[in-house]
């Protein structure tokens, strides 16, 4: 089979039904798949060609992923098309620690603090605005959790999740709870005060 | 260590952005990979999923970079 054909009909079916069977064919199944994950990681990539010399490296990682969460398949989508998605998180998420891994939470931090006192001295915000923004800030320092908050900021300066999760000690899925229960805290405090999204998207037209 | 000082106008203003389109029954970043490739095939007929899943291309900082390169390779 060529190497640059990434879904050839009716090849989905026998590929998950095979590897889930760990049967007789179970070893050809999984060359296929990572020959699967290569061309696709390849597309996927294209533009970081940078990291193209990984790609093996990322199929292998990506094709153990996807044995282990199989059972978690449920068929709503191609075989090929799901596996290809696990294999983009794995290889996406490992180009992010490599960027960011020596990237301290105080330094990060650090930086920001010296920019925003530039900041406040340059920029002239409009009243609504400018309201809105310190009943924010003021929200942040008061009603959330100093761990909330360094996992906000963080995010808020790029750092990404697999990073700042490992940082922080905790899984990808905690760190989304923990920041989606900060964001959830933020705008009730908004909307106790009488902000709703129409009027914020009003005094910050176009956000 | 106090970590609301360094918060800029710009960040400040995306946080804004980001808590206005917070919804309580948000999508994980996992749960979006569940569903990432029904998404990319256009096979999500049930419209209540499909506007979740397009919430949280819009909060989340690094799905839509993965769902972009999914969909690059499968249109390649």
């Amino acid at each position: 089979m060529p190497e640059e054909t990434l879904r050839p009909p009716a090849f989905d079916e026998w590929l998950y039904r095979t590897l889930a069977s760990n049967g007789p064919e179970s070893q050809s199944a999984q060359q296929e798949l990572l020959r699967l994950l290569r061309v696709g990681l390849r597309r996927s990539l294209a533009a970081r060609p940078e990291a193209l010399e990984w790609v093996d490296d990322f199929a292998q990682e990506a094709a153990t992923r996807v044995m282990r969460e199989l059972p978690h398949f449920r068929g709503a989508s191609r075989f090929s098309t799901w596996a290809l998605a696990v294999a983009i998180r794995v290889a996406f998420d490992e180009l992010r620690r490599r960027r960011w891994r020596d990237v301290s939470l105080d330094a990060l931090l650090a930086v920001g603090a010296q920019v925003a006192a530039r900041e406040t001295q340059l920029q002239e915000k409009d009243l609504t605005r400018r309201e809105i923004l310190d009943l924010l800030r003021g929200a942040v320092i008061e009603r959330l959790t100093e761990r909330q908050r360094t996992a906000l900021v963080a995010e808020l300066k790029g750092m990404p999740q697999s990073e700042l999760a490992q940082k922080l000690g905790v899984n990808r899925i905690a760190l989304y709870e923990l920041t989606h229960d900060a964001r959830r805290q933020l705008k009730a405090v908004l909307s106790e005060k009488g902000i709703t999204a129409e009027t914020i998207a009003w005094a910050f037209e176009p956000l | 260590m106090e970590t609301i000082l360094t918060l800029t106008e710009t960040e400040l203003s995306l946080l804004l952005a980001l808590v206005s389109r917070t919804r309580d029954d948000e999508l994980t970043c996992d749960e979006f990979l569940m569903h990432a490739g029904m998404l990319a095939e256009g096979s999500i007929a049930d419209e209540a999923q499909l506007l979740r899943l397009q919430q949280h291309l819009e909060i989340c900082a690094d799905c839509p970079e993965e769902y972009l390169a999914l969909l690059n390779a499968l249109q390649g």
